[in-house]
């Protein structure tokens, strides 16, 4: 990994981009803390089988009920944005005002943070009617069926942040980035569309890094013009609850960012 | 059906240029040689240790591959059917097809994996390779599954490699570039149980009891027969779960068997369109378990599961007639000269469990289960009170430890 210090950024300012209108709400009921709602896992195995409810095909899928009031405005757009374990939903709500022509889907295992981000929105939407209409979330196990949600080549933007490390090798194979996954990845991602990822496990940024370089519809984004001048990257920086948990004790950051091509790369393999 | 009497055939392969028919029964390969009406002898060493699992001539005749629950994959000389390379799997197969060159194989894995080893290597590197493999190592990975594999065939024009999952989908990926993904085939409610693939065509059975016809390049479905309207009339009240397994398709006509029922069902095909209207049954002595096309594909070879001591191990069917075919003569020989294993009561239900379409079985188990649990849920959820939540913060977390 001699890319390491060369490529990528070491992100050390603390300032937050996003001051959320959800932090208010929350202040309230801190007052009550009662045990039973704080205790979510911050864990969950993606094996295991789980009760989703998931269309069987894309054509099956009514996205009305998630996008009410911007699918009446827009009915041919379709979702192009997926933030894959979008936890409690800090980057979906900050996309929505960097992407507004763009539908986001936050897309979370976690049963309860679910519900908790589906309230988020809820409550957004209420306050103010005409924003917060392009994003939403569901539960979902992302590594098994982002092809029951999109067509191929449908999503323009998909977002890993800070993704559970499984640091047990045992646990590998749980990891949201993998070379298989990464076809799952490029299937539903639209030639040119970007990959982002950023983590503050120095281990598993890197483990995430050698799986997007050695994947041959996957180049990296390189150039920091490009870079400085995607909206995005602040966001995925500052925006979301774990990146401002890294931030409150200083942690360090690192991401990078991949283009979905579509003439496959040659990769030597070294053996 | 649970017991059995005798050990069944539980895989068929045939070419017709070299006269050969291979079959297994339990975890010994039989090859017999039609032109000679004679067996081929197969060092008993070399045999399998455990059931085997899928048998396949190379495109060209000129290997036969098996796969076995021992987690061992064999490569045989059709010629005299000595055994040119034996390769460990680390998981169990579901399974194994030679590349057009017969140099390679692919290994389709119960863990979602699909490997690819070369038979040129030496007898070291392939133990490198897999246990580079067990350690987590990539490099002969093509491609993966996040569910258990049921099935893996390749497109005719060996372009293409089609994987279907325990999660209802079937993936058509690009070979040799199988990280280029073309399509899945989206549809089916239950998990995948078989592939039959003739040329721009795929016929795909399921748990969810429908056979359904897909053109698999664009993943379009085209046709969808649900079976269970067609075991109405014999069973009444049939089972939740209704395993589907396509068996073979001809220019003409469609083979289907259900799990479970001895029947086996039929129906026209033409335009790559099956003609539903043009059902009918074979009534069989027992359900039947595996099937070759033999003589140009004017025979069908079924093998049964023996209920009794007296079912014949294999019965012929014309296929152009749909009807069983008595005293056909291969059958006949096939019924007078295999040599049966002798297993007790306990090994022959093990041997029962352990077959494939018994496999499905646990599949199927599952998926009730997961209903039963969504069911149960569905109903705790009723009264649902808002669920009011807060993220936990470190001032949050220092809050509540006060």
């Amino acid at each position: 990994m001699e890319t390491e210090t060369s490529n990528n950024t070491n992100v050390e300012d603390t300032t937050s981009t996003t001051t959320t209108a959800t932090d208010k709400p929350q202040q309230q009921k801190r007052k009550k803390a009662i045990k039973p709602y704080h205790r979510i896992k911050a864990h969950s195995n993606p094996l295991s089988d789980n009760d989703f409810n998931y269309p069987v095909s894309p054509d099956k899928m009514d996205w009305s009920p998630h996008y009410p009031q911007f699918l009446k405005d827009h009915p041919e757009k379709r979702v192009e944005v997926a933030d894959v374990g979008c936890g409690y939903g800090g980057l979906t709500v900050s996309l929505s005002a960097a992407l507004p022509d763009q539908m986001i889907l936050g897309m979370e295992i976690r049963d309860k943070v679910v519900q908790y981000v589906d309230e988020r929105i809820v409550k957004l939407r209420e306050k103010e009617t005409d924003k917060y209409q392009n994003i939403s979330v569901l539960k979902t196990n992302a590594m098994k069926y982002l092809p029951n949600y999109f067509y191929k080549g449908q999503l323009q933007k998909i977002f890993f942040l800070f993704p559970d490390p499984h640091f047990k090798k045992a646990n590998h194979k749980r990891r949201i980035i993998s070379s298989t996954l990464l076809s799952e990845y490029a299937y539903v991602l639209a030639p040119g569309g970007l990959a982002y990822f950023i983590s503050d496990v120095e281990e598993l940024y890197l483990w995430m890094y050698k799986h997007f370089a050695a994947h041959p519809l996957f180049e990296q984004i390189e150039d920091q013009q490009i870079l400085l001048s995607d909206p995005c990257i602040p966001l995925i920086i500052n925006s979301s609850e774990e990146a401002r948990k890294v931030n409150r004790i200083d942690g360090k950051k690192w991401y990078a960012v991949f283009r979905r091509i579509t003439e496959p790369r040659i990769i030597n393999k070294t053996n | 059906m649970t017991t059995i009497k005798k050990v069944p055939i539980s895989n068929f392969a045939s070419n017709d240029q070299l006269g050969l028919i291979a079959y297994s029964l339990n975890n010994i390969l039989r090859v017999f040689n039609t032109k000679t009406s004679t067996f081929i002898n197969i060092d008993a060493t070399k045999q399998h240790q455990e059931a085997i699992k899928s048998i396949e001539f190379s495109k060209d005749g000129t290997h036969l591959i098996t796969s076995s629950n021992d987690k061992t994959i064999k490569v045989w000389n059709t010629t005299d059917l000595s055994c040119i390379n034996s390769i460990d799997t680390p998981k169990k197969i579901s399974s194994a097809q030679l590349t057009l060159d017969n140099k390679s194989v692919v290994i389709a894995d119960k863990a979602g994996d699909v490997y690819i080893y070369n038979l040129d290597d030496t007898k070291e590197k392939l133990e490198k390779d897999k246990k580079d493999v067990e350690d987590g190592e990539e490099k002969n990975l093509l491609l993966g599954h996040f569910s258990s594999i049921t099935d893996m065939i390749f497109s005719d024009c060996h372009k293409y490699i089609l994987t279907a999952d325990r999660d209802e989908k079937v993936r058509v990926s690009k070979y040799p570039h199988a990280f280029d993904i073309e399509s899945f085939c989206l549809g089916h409610t239950q998990f995948v149980s078989k592939l039959l693939i003739k040329n721009d065509i795929l016929l795909t059975g399921s748990g969810d009891g429908t056979i359904k016809v897909w053109k698999w390049k664009d993943g379009q479905l085209l046709q969808s027969i649900n079976m269970f309207d067609k075991i109405k009339n014999e069973a009444p009240e049939p089972a939740a779960v209704l395993t589907t397994i396509p068996l073979y398709i001809s220019n003409d006509r469609v083979y289907v068997y259900v799990e479970e029922h001895s029947t086996l069902f039929t129906f026209k095909y033409a335009n790559n369109v099956i003609d539903e209207s043009s059902f009918s049954s074979i009534q069989l002595e027992s359900s039947p378990l595996a099937v070759q096309a033999v003589d140009s594909g004017n025979v069908l070879l079924v093998s049964l599961w023996a209920t009794t001591d007296t079912t014949p191990l294999v019965v012929a069917i014309d296929t152009a007639k749909s009807v069983v075919i008595p005293d056909h003569s291969l059958a006949k020989t096939l019924n007078e000269k295999t040599e049966v294993p002798a297993l007790g009561d306990k090994e022959l239900k093990e041997l029962f469990d352990t077959t494939l379409q018994s496999q499905f079985k646990k599949y199927s188990g599952l998926s009730e289960r997961k209903k039963i649990h969504m069911e149960n849920k569905n109903k705790d959820d009723q009264p649902e009170a808002p669920l009011k939540l807060r993220k936990m913060t470190t001032e949050g977390a220092a809050e509540v430890s006060k």
